[in-house]
């Protein structure tokens, strides 16, 4: 017997797959926890990045991320047309996004080095990323040594790839 | 205490001990010997801020966000000014004579060609990291 919450489990032959509705009074940090939790046992293997759409939970593949940024204190993920808000913290992200391709350009932003295009320095002598979509940000000077070893690391391993 | 101050403190430090050790040397070579008048010592204090203000500014192309016009613009106004009030209190800046006149020149170019040594090498730099992502995309 659970005191904290109800717990019931229908089963219903007709449903192709499992849903989960959870009725709750207000939206708290119990909630996050569940909602969390079942993110954790049903999406953990397969890498998927758990971000907000309002109160609507979108669970986005790393390959799908163009840039994740701080904005207003609230850490923002933006895929090709959609810009999601996320509760994790930037160093969180950055820990959770395993794939080399990730790389902390600044120190409110990570991008995803397969979805940029170029790069350009502007006359005042900004570097500027310009991503598939269009989008563009800038790097700050002292994070291109990163950007070159990740290039490094994306070549190596796909070099790696190819021997096997 | 944020970091950037730490440094720009750290930075100015050593800049002091090198704008006196400079002061010293400009002295032993002129005079044979070191001066250690009231007013000489005087004069290797403000050697040493004048030091402190050029190493410690440096900090300026520390913020992320400064474009490389901003950074450099900025430690221009910021040591030009310095640089121009402690040479008028130590005497060899005079508005209107022609040593000052050629010392603003000299100040101008100097950081002219800090910026555009700056700028090119960044091109060099952003010409290299789209070359690799282009790599990468062919791979």
């Amino acid at each position: 017997m659970n005191e904290i919450i109800d717990l019931n489990v229908e089963i219903d032959p007709g449903c192709a797959k499992p849903s989960v509705i959870i009725r709750a009074s207000e939206r708290n940090e119990l909630i996050e926890n569940i909602v969390d939790a079942i993110n954790k046992c049903t999406c953990g293997e397969s890498g998927r990045i758990t971000v907000y759409d309002g109160n609507t939970v979108v669970l986005l593949s790393p390959e799908d991320i163009f840039r994740v940024y701080i904005e207003n204190r609230g850490l923002m993920v933006c895929t090709a047309s959609d810009t999601y808000r996320s509760r994790l913290t930037l160093q969180e992200f950055e820990d959770e996004l395993s794939d080399d391709a990730f790389v902390r350009v600044s120190r409110s932003e990570i991008v995803n080095l397969k979805k940029a295009v170029s790069f350009d320095l502007s006359v005042a002598g900004t570097i500027r990323i310009t991503f598939e979509n269009g989008t563009e940000t800038w790097v700050a000077r002292r994070r291109v040594k990163d950007i070159h070893e990740r290039f490094a690391g994306l070549s190596s391993r796909t070099r790696a790839f190819v021997q096997k | 205490m944020s970091k950037m101050i730490k440094r720009a403190i750290i930075l100015g430090c050593i800049g002091f001990v090198i704008g006196i050790m400079i002061g010293l040397t400009i002295c032993f070579i002129e005079e044979h010997r070191i001066l250690l008048g009231g007013m000489d010592i005087l004069m290797y204090l403000v050697g040493g801020l004048q030091g402190a203000l050029a190493m410690g500014t440096t900090v300026f192309y520390d913020i992320e966000s400064w474009s490389i016009l901003r950074s450099t613009i900025t430690h221009f106004i910021v040591t030009f000014g310095g640089f121009y009030a402690m040479g008028y209190i130590q005497g060899w800046m005079r508005p209107g004579e022609p040593f000052s006149f050629i010392f603003t020149i000299a100040f101008i170019v100097a950081y002219i060609i800090i910026w555009l040594t700056q700028y090119f090498s960044y091109k060099r730099t952003v010409r290299r990291m789209n070359a690799e992502l282009k790599d990468m995309k062919r791979e």
